[in-house]
């Protein structure tokens, strides 16, 4: 589609006429792709053999796999396409473009790929990349919508991933339907510790107002809140308490802010308890 | 100047976790730190979670401009990414002491209070 001379990608915007993209990618890069280092690359800088069906995330290209191309993937999502174990993949149809980028460990993530309401997000043991790189993603049509990316204190820790940290959110983010952009991207990364493993969700029109953080909890942490899985809420540009309502002051004066996820679980939305 | 911050509180996250890691003496003395029934807590997990995630000024900090930082602020704060980066995907989970003790850690601490002399700067320019 075309507008105002421009192709609309999705997320972002290419300029034919100078061959360039107009518009960074929404998505902040892996560490480890180029468009880590520059978001206006396009498909991590390799677009043959990746491609970016929705302008924020690449994809490994397989037979079949582009758009326009038959897709040897069901609509159903019960079949991977890069050759990796079904289970490995929480990949599903993306505003009718079948996404495949849901490159995950095989046991960490499980995505209800046809009810929303039903998704599962679970962190399981090996961190099994069926893309060759080094951080796990999954990524599911969940709601258009929620969006998930890597926790960067995780994704920042590579090169200490560790396997074998077996954990399950459960059931986590039937709440998290008021925002409409387009997928679903969970990341599972690194190892249990003191950095944190977690995943962050943010609103792409304003990233630094709405979101989530959700960190898996260490038992043996000195910090008590941070001993359970917990989430820290943003909503409005304001770290919300427990109570739902903004935190006074910083988030390192307020432990409470630290929502336990079972409690959070538990609220009417994402924002609201 | 005239103020365009949208998310002052966020804000205000960030110039907290600069006025952490521009601190050694801070560092040594409450990173890690739990005290019973002391609501405070601080390590430098917390901080790359601030900075990374939860305000997302960090790796690219123009992206920022203007609902948290002025055009200004941006390549002090990336100075800071460019000097923390490293050391997180070479230490990892390694205890913060283990980051204190790099001899990277002092580019880190400099490159925090550069960004944090930046950013009252600029607020102090908003008040006048």
């Amino acid at each position: 589609m075309m507008l105002d001379n421009q192709l609309w990608l999705r997320a972002r915007t290419y300029q034919p006429s100078i061959g360039r993209l107009t518009t960074h990618d929404p998505a902040p890069g892996r560490p480890g792709t180029t468009t880590f280092v520059d978001p206006r690359h396009y498909a991590d800088n390799n677009p043959v053999n990746r491609f970016d069906p929705t302008g924020m995330f690449s994809q490994k290209a397989t037979s079949g796999s582009r758009p326009g191309e038959s897709s040897a993937l069901g609509a159903s999502g019960s079949e991977g396409g890069c050759g990796c174990n079904p289970v490995c993949h929480g990949a599903g149809v993306v505003d009718g473009v079948w996404d495949e980028t849901g490159a995950i460990g095989e046991g960490v993530v499980q995505v209800a790929t046809t009810n929303p309401i039903d998704t599962v997000i679970g962190l399981g043991s090996a961190v099994t990349d069926c893309l060759d790189e080094p951080l796990a993603l999954a990524v599911a049509p969940v709601m258009p919508g929620i969006f998930l990316q890597a926790d960067a204190a995780s994704a920042l820790n590579q090169g200490r991933r560790q396997n074998g940290w077996g954990h399950a959110f459960g059931t986590l983010l039937p709440n998290l339907i008021p925002f409409s952009v387009a997928k679903l991207r969970s990341a599972t990364a690194a190892s249990r510790d003191s950095k944190g493993v977690g995943t962050c969700w943010f609103d792409p029109a304003a990233p630094q107002a709405n979101g989530i953080r959700i960190d898996v909890g260490i038992p043996g942490s000195s910090w008590p809140s941070q001993q359970v899985d917990h989430v820290v809420v943003r909503s409005g540009g304001r770290i919300l308490g427990p109570d739902g309502k903004p935190i006074v002051g910083e988030l390192r004066d307020n432990l409470q802010a630290h929502t336990p996820l079972s409690d959070w679980l538990d609220w009417n939305s994402w924002n609201v308890p | 100047m005239t103020s365009t911050i949208e998310y002052p509180e966020m804000r205000l996250e960030v110039i907290g976790a600069l006025m952490s890691l521009s601190d050694p003496s801070h560092q040594r003395s409450r990173w890690g730190r739990f005290e019973e029934g002391v609501n405070y807590y601080d390590d430098l997990t917390l901080n790359v979670h601030i900075l990374y995630d939860d305000c997302q000024v960090l790796p690219f900090p123009e992206l920022s401009v203007p609902s948290l930082l002025y055009e200004a602020e941006v390549p002090a704060l990336r100075a800071v990414g460019e000097a923390l980066e490293p050391l997180l995907l070479d230490l990892g989970d390694s205890p913060d002491e283990d980051y204190i003790a790099d001899p990277r850690w002092p580019v880190v601490v400099s490159a925090a209070r550069s960004a944090l002399t930046t950013m009252q700067a600029c607020d102090e320019s908003d008040r006048s």
